[in-house]
Protein backbone atom coordinates (compact mmCIF):
# COMPACT_ATOMS: atom_id res chain seq x y z
CA UNK A 1 0.00 0.00 0.00
CA UNK A 2 1.32 3.45 -1.31
CA UNK A 3 1.39 6.55 0.96
CA UNK A 4 1.62 9.85 0.79
CA UNK A 5 2.79 12.78 3.21
CA UNK A 6 -0.65 14.27 4.13
CA UNK A 7 -2.42 16.93 2.51
CA UNK A 8 -5.87 18.25 3.74
CA UNK A 9 -8.34 18.16 1.76
CA UNK A 10 -11.94 17.23 1.45
CA UNK A 11 -10.97 13.76 -0.11
CA UNK A 12 -9.01 13.13 2.52
CA UNK A 13 -12.49 13.41 4.52
CA UNK A 14 -14.04 11.58 2.65
CA UNK A 15 -11.11 8.61 2.51
CA UNK A 16 -11.33 8.47 6.18
CA UNK A 17 -15.02 8.06 6.33
CA UNK A 18 -14.60 5.10 3.83
CA UNK A 19 -11.74 3.33 6.09
CA UNK A 20 -13.98 4.07 8.94
CA UNK A 21 -16.84 2.37 7.43
CA UNK A 22 -14.72 -0.71 6.36
CA UNK A 23 -13.55 -0.92 10.01
CA UNK A 24 -17.18 -1.09 11.27
CA UNK A 25 -17.74 -4.17 8.68
CA UNK A 26 -15.15 -6.15 8.92
CA UNK A 27 -14.82 -6.11 12.71
CA UNK A 28 -15.82 -9.47 13.80
CA UNK A 29 -13.15 -10.81 11.42
CA UNK A 30 -10.59 -8.64 12.98
CA UNK A 31 -11.58 -9.64 16.30
CA UNK A 32 -11.43 -13.41 15.29
CA UNK A 33 -8.36 -13.23 13.94
CA UNK A 34 -6.77 -11.45 16.68
CA UNK A 35 -8.26 -13.87 19.14
CA UNK A 36 -7.08 -16.92 17.54
CA UNK A 37 -3.60 -15.25 17.27
CA UNK A 38 -3.22 -14.15 20.44
CA UNK A 39 -5.36 -17.04 22.08
CA UNK A 40 -6.44 -14.22 24.78
CA UNK A 41 -9.70 -12.32 24.11
CA UNK A 42 -8.96 -9.57 25.84
CA UNK A 43 -5.60 -9.19 24.69
CA UNK A 44 -7.56 -9.72 21.08
CA UNK A 45 -10.00 -7.10 22.07
CA UNK A 46 -7.07 -4.24 22.72
CA UNK A 47 -4.81 -5.17 20.01
CA UNK A 48 -8.28 -4.49 17.77
CA UNK A 49 -9.33 -1.42 19.32
CA UNK A 50 -5.18 -0.20 19.07
CA UNK A 51 -5.34 -1.32 15.23
CA UNK A 52 -8.54 0.61 15.34
CA UNK A 53 -7.19 3.61 16.31
CA UNK A 54 -4.06 3.94 14.40
CA UNK A 55 -6.35 2.93 10.88
CA UNK A 56 -8.60 5.92 12.08
CA UNK A 57 -5.57 8.08 12.62
CA UNK A 58 -3.41 6.98 9.04
CA UNK A 59 -6.89 7.03 7.04
CA UNK A 60 -5.89 10.36 5.41
CA UNK A 61 -2.36 8.91 4.78
CA UNK A 62 -3.95 6.69 2.36
CA UNK A 63 -3.62 6.98 -1.39
CA UNK A 64 -5.24 3.83 -2.43
CA UNK A 65 -8.62 3.38 -1.81
CA UNK A 66 -8.19 -0.54 -2.81
CA UNK A 67 -8.04 -3.42 -1.10
CA UNK A 68 -8.33 -1.19 2.56
CA UNK A 69 -9.18 -4.80 3.89
CA UNK A 70 -6.15 -6.18 3.42
CA UNK A 71 -4.78 -2.66 5.03
CA UNK A 72 -6.76 -2.93 8.23
CA UNK A 73 -5.20 -6.47 8.69
CA UNK A 74 -1.94 -4.76 7.43
CA UNK A 75 -1.85 -3.00 10.97
CA UNK A 76 -3.78 -5.19 13.13
CA UNK A 77 -0.86 -8.15 12.53
CA UNK A 78 1.83 -5.47 13.38
CA UNK A 79 0.14 -4.64 16.67
CA UNK A 80 -0.17 -8.79 17.48
CA UNK A 81 2.78 -9.61 16.27
CA UNK A 82 4.26 -6.71 18.13
CA UNK A 83 2.08 -7.95 21.41
CA UNK A 84 3.32 -11.53 21.08
CA UNK A 85 7.48 -10.84 20.27
CA UNK A 86 6.88 -8.90 23.80
CA UNK A 87 5.13 -11.91 25.33
CA UNK A 88 7.81 -13.93 23.60
CA UNK A 89 5.07 -16.29 21.68
CA UNK A 90 6.48 -15.09 18.00
CA UNK A 91 9.91 -16.64 16.45
CA UNK A 92 10.18 -16.13 12.47
CA UNK A 93 9.96 -19.97 11.07
CA UNK A 94 12.53 -21.87 9.64
CA UNK A 95 11.08 -23.22 6.96
CA UNK A 96 13.97 -25.58 6.20
CA UNK A 97 13.49 -26.87 9.71
CA UNK A 98 11.95 -30.59 10.51
CA UNK A 99 8.16 -30.49 11.79
CA UNK A 100 8.79 -30.57 15.80
CA UNK A 101 11.37 -27.86 15.64
CA UNK A 102 8.32 -25.10 15.30
CA UNK A 103 7.33 -23.25 18.23
CA UNK A 104 4.55 -24.66 20.32
CA UNK A 105 2.01 -22.18 21.76
CA UNK A 106 1.19 -22.15 24.77
CA UNK A 107 -2.47 -21.45 24.08
CA UNK A 108 -2.74 -24.95 22.79
CA UNK A 109 -3.75 -27.15 25.56
CA UNK A 110 -4.97 -30.14 23.71
CA UNK A 111 -5.75 -31.89 20.51
CA UNK A 112 -9.45 -32.11 20.48
CA UNK A 113 -10.18 -29.96 17.57
CA UNK A 114 -9.00 -28.37 14.23
CA UNK A 115 -8.96 -24.95 16.57
CA UNK A 116 -6.84 -27.07 18.95
CA UNK A 117 -4.55 -27.68 16.26
CA UNK A 118 -4.12 -24.43 14.71
CA UNK A 119 -3.52 -23.04 18.16
CA UNK A 120 -0.48 -25.17 18.01
CA UNK A 121 1.16 -24.00 15.04
CA UNK A 122 3.71 -21.12 15.48
CA UNK A 123 2.10 -17.65 15.17
CA UNK A 124 3.72 -17.07 11.35
CA UNK A 125 2.20 -20.16 10.41
CA UNK A 126 -0.85 -19.63 12.26
CA UNK A 127 -1.06 -16.45 10.86
CA UNK A 128 -0.77 -17.59 6.97
CA UNK A 129 -3.56 -20.02 7.50
CA UNK A 130 -5.76 -17.00 9.29
CA UNK A 131 -5.40 -15.20 6.55
CA UNK A 132 -5.58 -17.15 3.42
CA UNK A 133 -7.59 -20.13 4.28
CA UNK A 134 -10.18 -18.35 6.67
CA UNK A 135 -9.96 -14.55 5.32
CA UNK A 136 -9.86 -15.96 1.71
CA UNK A 137 -6.67 -13.44 1.29
CA UNK A 138 -4.41 -14.33 -1.88
CA UNK A 139 -0.49 -15.10 -1.22
CA UNK A 140 0.32 -11.93 -2.73
CA UNK A 141 -2.07 -10.01 -0.32
CA UNK A 142 -1.37 -12.26 3.04
CA UNK A 143 2.80 -11.69 1.74
CA UNK A 144 1.79 -7.94 1.97
CA UNK A 145 0.01 -7.80 5.02
CA UNK A 146 2.95 -9.74 6.73
CA UNK A 147 5.51 -8.31 4.94
CA UNK A 148 7.35 -11.51 3.80
CA UNK A 149 7.96 -11.84 -0.32
CA UNK A 150 5.07 -14.41 -1.40
CA UNK A 151 7.09 -16.89 -1.70
CA UNK A 152 7.87 -17.24 2.07
CA UNK A 153 3.86 -17.09 2.31
CA UNK A 154 3.30 -19.75 -0.27
CA UNK A 155 6.23 -22.11 1.55
CA UNK A 156 4.77 -21.20 5.12
CA UNK A 157 1.63 -21.98 4.02
CA UNK A 158 2.61 -25.51 3.09
CA UNK A 159 4.62 -26.37 6.39
CA UNK A 160 1.14 -25.08 8.31
CA UNK A 161 -1.10 -27.61 5.91
CA UNK A 162 1.69 -29.95 6.39
CA UNK A 163 1.52 -29.91 10.32
CA UNK A 164 -1.72 -29.70 10.95
CA UNK A 165 -2.43 -32.80 8.76
CA UNK A 166 -0.28 -34.71 10.87
CA UNK A 167 -2.06 -33.27 14.27
CA UNK A 168 -5.69 -33.88 12.45
CA UNK A 169 -5.71 -37.51 12.72
CA UNK A 170 -9.55 -37.06 12.32
CA UNK A 171 -9.48 -34.92 9.10
CA UNK A 172 -6.16 -36.76 7.89
CA UNK A 173 -8.38 -38.55 4.88
CA UNK A 174 -9.75 -35.01 3.96
CA UNK A 175 -6.15 -33.51 3.68
CA UNK A 176 -4.82 -33.80 0.35
CA UNK A 177 -0.97 -35.73 0.56
CA UNK A 178 1.66 -33.66 -1.50
CA UNK A 179 4.80 -35.10 -1.11
CA UNK A 180 7.99 -33.76 -1.74
CA UNK A 181 5.62 -30.84 -3.18
CA UNK A 182 6.79 -27.05 -1.53
CA UNK B 1 5.63 -28.36 -17.35
CA UNK B 2 5.19 -31.39 -14.87
CA UNK B 3 2.41 -31.37 -12.75
CA UNK B 4 4.77 -31.19 -9.43
CA UNK B 5 5.61 -28.13 -11.25
CA UNK B 6 1.88 -27.27 -11.95
CA UNK B 7 0.72 -27.92 -8.27
CA UNK B 8 3.41 -25.60 -6.74
CA UNK B 9 2.48 -22.84 -9.10
CA UNK B 10 -1.14 -22.80 -8.52
CA UNK B 11 -0.52 -23.13 -4.74
CA UNK B 12 -3.14 -23.18 -2.69
CA UNK B 13 -5.40 -22.78 -5.65
CA UNK B 14 -5.62 -20.88 -8.82
CA UNK B 15 -7.99 -18.52 -7.10
CA UNK B 16 -5.19 -17.67 -4.49
CA UNK B 17 -1.52 -18.07 -6.03
CA UNK B 18 1.11 -15.61 -6.80
CA UNK B 19 0.28 -15.03 -10.22
CA UNK B 20 3.44 -15.27 -12.44
CA UNK B 21 4.76 -15.63 -15.77
CA UNK B 22 4.17 -19.10 -16.27
CA UNK B 23 0.60 -18.97 -14.39
CA UNK B 24 -1.12 -19.29 -17.98
CA UNK B 25 0.61 -22.50 -19.01
CA UNK B 26 -0.15 -23.66 -15.58
CA UNK B 27 -3.50 -23.20 -15.95
CA UNK B 28 -3.40 -24.66 -19.26
CA UNK B 29 -1.86 -27.87 -17.97
CA UNK B 30 -4.55 -28.38 -15.13
CA UNK B 31 -7.44 -27.95 -17.62
CA UNK B 32 -5.91 -31.15 -19.64
CA UNK B 33 -4.86 -32.66 -16.37
CA UNK B 34 -7.29 -34.64 -13.92
CA UNK B 35 -4.87 -35.26 -11.31
CA UNK B 36 -3.87 -32.10 -10.90
CA UNK B 37 -7.35 -31.09 -11.02
CA UNK B 38 -8.03 -33.53 -8.13
CA UNK B 39 -5.32 -32.09 -5.91
CA UNK B 40 -6.17 -28.61 -6.77
CA UNK B 41 -9.89 -29.33 -5.97
CA UNK B 42 -8.82 -31.42 -2.61
CA UNK B 43 -6.71 -28.37 -1.41
CA UNK B 44 -10.09 -26.14 -2.12
CA UNK B 45 -12.27 -28.55 0.45
CA UNK B 46 -9.25 -28.44 2.85
CA UNK B 47 -9.77 -24.56 2.98
CA UNK B 48 -13.04 -25.21 3.64
CA UNK B 49 -13.04 -27.46 5.67
CA UNK B 50 -10.66 -25.39 7.88
CA UNK B 51 -13.18 -22.31 7.23
CA UNK B 52 -15.92 -24.40 8.74
CA UNK B 53 -13.83 -25.32 11.89
CA UNK B 54 -13.61 -21.32 12.12
CA UNK B 55 -16.85 -19.52 12.10
CA UNK B 56 -16.39 -16.14 12.39
CA UNK B 57 -16.18 -14.72 15.96
CA UNK B 58 -18.83 -11.96 17.00
CA UNK B 59 -17.10 -9.19 18.66
CA UNK B 60 -18.09 -7.98 22.02
CA UNK B 61 -20.61 -5.37 22.49
CA UNK B 62 -18.59 -3.51 24.80
CA UNK B 63 -15.46 -3.68 21.45
CA UNK B 64 -18.00 -2.62 19.28
CA UNK B 65 -18.70 0.52 21.40
CA UNK B 66 -14.98 1.13 21.63
CA UNK B 67 -14.58 1.04 18.06
CA UNK B 68 -17.94 2.94 17.47
CA UNK B 69 -16.60 5.67 19.58
CA UNK B 70 -12.76 5.79 17.96
CA UNK B 71 -14.68 6.61 14.46
CA UNK B 72 -17.11 8.99 16.10
CA UNK B 73 -13.81 11.03 17.79
CA UNK B 74 -12.58 11.21 14.39
CA UNK B 75 -15.47 13.18 12.86
CA UNK B 76 -14.89 16.15 15.10
CA UNK B 77 -12.01 16.31 13.39
CA UNK B 78 -13.82 16.33 10.08
CA UNK B 79 -16.02 19.02 11.00
CA UNK B 80 -13.18 21.26 12.85
CA UNK B 81 -11.44 20.79 9.49
CA UNK B 82 -14.22 22.24 7.64
CA UNK B 83 -15.22 24.38 9.69
CA UNK B 84 -11.47 25.87 9.85
CA UNK B 85 -11.88 25.95 5.94
CA UNK B 86 -15.02 27.35 5.92
CA UNK B 87 -13.10 30.24 8.12
CA UNK B 88 -10.10 30.63 5.67
CA UNK B 89 -12.34 31.24 3.42
CA UNK B 90 -14.71 34.00 5.42
CA UNK B 91 -11.33 35.84 6.51
CA UNK B 92 -10.20 35.92 2.81
CA UNK B 93 -13.53 37.31 1.49
CA UNK B 94 -13.66 40.11 4.69
CA UNK B 95 -10.08 40.88 4.12
CA UNK B 96 -10.74 41.70 -0.31
CA UNK B 97 -14.10 43.24 1.56
CA UNK B 98 -12.14 45.44 4.24
CA UNK B 99 -9.38 46.08 1.55
CA UNK B 100 -12.08 47.32 -0.92
CA UNK B 101 -13.25 49.11 1.69
CA UNK B 102 -10.11 51.04 2.79
CA UNK B 103 -9.52 51.47 -0.73
CA UNK B 104 -13.01 53.37 -1.26
CA UNK B 105 -12.82 55.34 1.58
CA UNK B 106 -9.29 56.45 0.56
CA UNK B 107 -10.29 57.40 -2.52
CA UNK B 108 -13.43 59.22 -1.71
CA UNK B 109 -11.37 62.09 0.72
CA UNK B 110 -8.67 62.22 -2.24
CA UNK B 111 -11.85 63.46 -4.10
CA UNK B 112 -13.20 65.40 -1.65
CA UNK B 113 -10.16 67.56 -1.14
CA UNK B 114 -9.93 68.21 -4.88
CA UNK B 115 -13.40 69.35 -4.78
CA UNK B 116 -12.40 71.39 -1.55
CA UNK B 117 -8.92 72.57 -3.87
CA UNK B 118 -11.67 73.56 -6.48
CA UNK B 119 -13.72 75.64 -3.98
CA UNK B 120 -10.22 77.30 -2.38
CA UNK B 121 -9.07 78.31 -5.85
CA UNK B 122 -12.46 79.88 -7.17
CA UNK B 123 -10.90 83.24 -5.89
CA UNK B 124 -7.33 81.98 -7.00
CA UNK B 125 -4.96 84.38 -9.46
CA UNK B 126 -3.63 81.58 -12.03
CA UNK B 127 -0.22 81.67 -12.45
CA UNK B 128 -0.78 81.62 -15.99
CA UNK B 129 -3.58 83.70 -17.75
CA UNK B 130 -3.96 82.46 -21.23
CA UNK B 131 -6.78 81.48 -23.46
CA UNK B 132 -4.11 79.58 -25.47
CA UNK B 133 -3.97 76.17 -25.11
CA UNK B 134 0.01 75.53 -26.00
CA UNK B 135 1.02 78.27 -24.45
CA UNK B 136 -0.16 76.55 -21.39
CA UNK B 137 0.69 73.27 -21.90
CA UNK B 138 4.42 74.78 -22.40
CA UNK B 139 4.29 76.35 -19.15
CA UNK B 140 3.81 73.19 -17.57
CA UNK B 141 6.43 71.38 -19.06
CA UNK B 142 9.10 70.50 -16.98
CA UNK B 143 7.20 71.17 -13.95
CA UNK B 144 4.88 67.88 -14.37
CA UNK B 145 6.34 64.21 -14.57
CA UNK B 146 3.56 64.06 -16.91
CA UNK B 147 2.24 65.19 -20.18
CA UNK B 148 -0.28 67.86 -19.49
CA UNK B 149 -2.93 68.26 -22.34
CA UNK B 150 -5.41 71.49 -22.14
CA UNK B 151 -8.25 70.73 -24.02
CA UNK B 152 -11.01 73.52 -25.30
CA UNK B 153 -14.27 72.81 -23.71
CA UNK B 154 -16.71 73.67 -26.53
CA UNK B 155 -18.01 77.23 -25.83
CA UNK B 156 -16.40 77.34 -22.54
CA UNK B 157 -13.31 79.88 -22.14
CA UNK B 158 -9.92 79.05 -21.03
CA UNK B 159 -9.13 81.15 -18.36
CA UNK B 160 -5.56 80.09 -17.45
CA UNK B 161 -3.46 77.94 -15.44
CA UNK B 162 -1.74 77.10 -12.33
CA UNK B 163 -0.09 73.89 -10.51
CA UNK B 164 -1.22 72.62 -6.98
CA UNK B 165 -0.84 69.84 -4.86
CA UNK B 166 -3.24 67.07 -3.96
CA UNK B 167 -2.27 64.83 -0.72
CA UNK B 168 1.03 65.27 -1.93
CA UNK B 169 0.51 64.71 -5.73
CA UNK B 170 1.67 67.60 -8.02
CA UNK B 171 -1.31 68.05 -10.35
CA UNK B 172 -2.03 70.81 -12.74
CA UNK B 173 -4.78 73.40 -12.72
CA UNK B 174 -6.75 74.42 -15.65
CA UNK B 175 -9.53 76.80 -14.86
CA UNK B 176 -12.36 77.41 -17.68
CA UNK B 177 -15.56 79.73 -17.15
CA UNK B 178 -18.99 78.30 -18.83
CA UNK B 179 -22.02 80.02 -18.27
CA UNK B 180 -20.59 82.29 -15.82
CA UNK B 181 -19.31 79.49 -14.06
CA UNK B 182 -15.91 78.58 -13.03
CA UNK B 183 -14.98 75.11 -13.88
CA UNK B 184 -11.61 73.57 -13.14
CA UNK B 185 -9.63 70.68 -14.68
CA UNK B 186 -7.37 68.97 -12.42
CA UNK B 187 -4.94 66.76 -13.82
CA UNK B 188 -2.44 64.23 -12.63
CA UNK B 189 -0.67 61.23 -12.64
CA UNK B 190 -3.29 58.41 -13.00
CA UNK B 191 -1.36 55.79 -10.90
CA UNK B 192 -1.26 57.87 -7.94
CA UNK B 193 -4.95 57.90 -7.57
CA UNK B 194 -7.78 54.65 -7.46
CA UNK B 195 -11.28 55.37 -8.54
CA UNK B 196 -12.51 53.21 -5.88
CA UNK B 197 -14.38 56.50 -4.80
CA UNK B 198 -16.43 57.35 -7.14
CA UNK B 199 -19.28 55.95 -9.81
CA UNK B 200 -18.58 54.63 -13.05
CA UNK B 201 -20.70 55.44 -16.00
CA UNK B 202 -20.55 55.21 -18.97
CA UNK B 203 -21.09 57.91 -22.03
CA UNK B 204 -20.48 57.50 -25.76
CA UNK B 205 -19.28 54.03 -25.46
CA UNK B 206 -16.57 55.24 -22.85
CA UNK B 207 -16.14 55.00 -18.83
CA UNK B 208 -16.66 58.52 -16.69
CA UNK B 209 -16.21 58.36 -12.87
CA UNK B 210 -18.32 60.53 -11.02
CA UNK B 211 -19.43 62.14 -7.78
CA UNK B 212 -21.07 64.95 -5.95
CA UNK B 213 -19.78 66.72 -3.03
CA UNK B 214 -20.91 69.95 -1.05
CA UNK B 215 -22.98 71.00 -4.08
CA UNK B 216 -19.82 70.37 -6.30
CA UNK B 217 -19.88 68.06 -9.33
CA UNK B 218 -16.86 65.85 -10.18
CA UNK B 219 -16.75 64.06 -13.37
CA UNK B 220 -13.02 62.33 -13.83
CA UNK B 221 -11.73 60.05 -17.06
CA UNK B 222 -8.39 59.00 -17.49
CA UNK B 223 -6.10 59.16 -20.76
CA UNK B 224 -2.85 57.81 -21.67
CA UNK B 225 -1.99 57.81 -17.96
CA UNK B 226 -3.28 61.12 -17.28
CA UNK B 227 -6.11 61.38 -15.26
CA UNK B 228 -8.81 64.29 -15.72
CA UNK B 229 -10.96 65.33 -12.91
CA UNK B 230 -13.29 68.06 -13.84
CA UNK B 231 -15.09 69.93 -10.98
CA UNK B 232 -17.68 72.49 -10.71
CA UNK B 233 -21.29 73.72 -9.50
CA UNK B 234 -22.90 72.96 -12.70
CA UNK B 235 -25.62 70.81 -13.09
CA UNK B 236 -23.81 67.10 -12.95
CA UNK B 237 -25.34 66.15 -16.65
CA UNK B 238 -23.51 69.28 -18.16
CA UNK B 239 -20.37 68.28 -16.07
CA UNK B 240 -20.28 65.15 -17.47
CA UNK B 241 -21.53 66.49 -21.42
CA UNK B 242 -18.16 69.11 -20.49
CA UNK B 243 -16.06 65.62 -19.52
CA UNK B 244 -16.94 63.74 -22.42
CA UNK B 245 -16.16 67.00 -24.72
CA UNK B 246 -12.43 66.72 -22.75
CA UNK B 247 -12.03 63.45 -23.70
CA UNK B 248 -12.48 63.55 -27.28
CA UNK B 249 -10.63 66.86 -26.95
CA UNK B 250 -7.48 65.06 -25.19
CA UNK B 251 -7.76 62.36 -27.70
CA UNK B 252 -7.51 64.26 -30.45
CA UNK B 253 -3.56 65.13 -30.11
Amino acid sequence: MKIVPFRSSPENAVERQHVAEVLVAILDSLYSTSVRMTGNAQAAEDLVQEASRKVVQSARMLRERRNIRAWIFKVLLNSIRDYLRRQKLWREVDLDAGDSDFTVSPVATAMHDVRKALARLAPPLRAVVLLIDIEEFTISEAAGILKIPPGTAASRLARAHRELREQLGAYRAKVPREGGVL
Amino acid sequence: MNCERVRKLLYPTPAKCEVTVEHAEAMAHLRSCEACRKTIDARADWSRELQAGFPTEKAPDRLRLKIGAIVAASRPALLSSRVVQAMAAAAVVLAVLAGWLVSRATSQAFFRAICEDHAKYLSGESQLASGDPRQLESWFRDKTDFGVRVPLLGTSELLGARLCFLKEHKAALVFYRKDNRPVSLFQLNARDVRLSGLERSVIDGAPLWRMSYRGFALAAFEQRGVLNVLVSDLRESELLQLASTARIESAGY
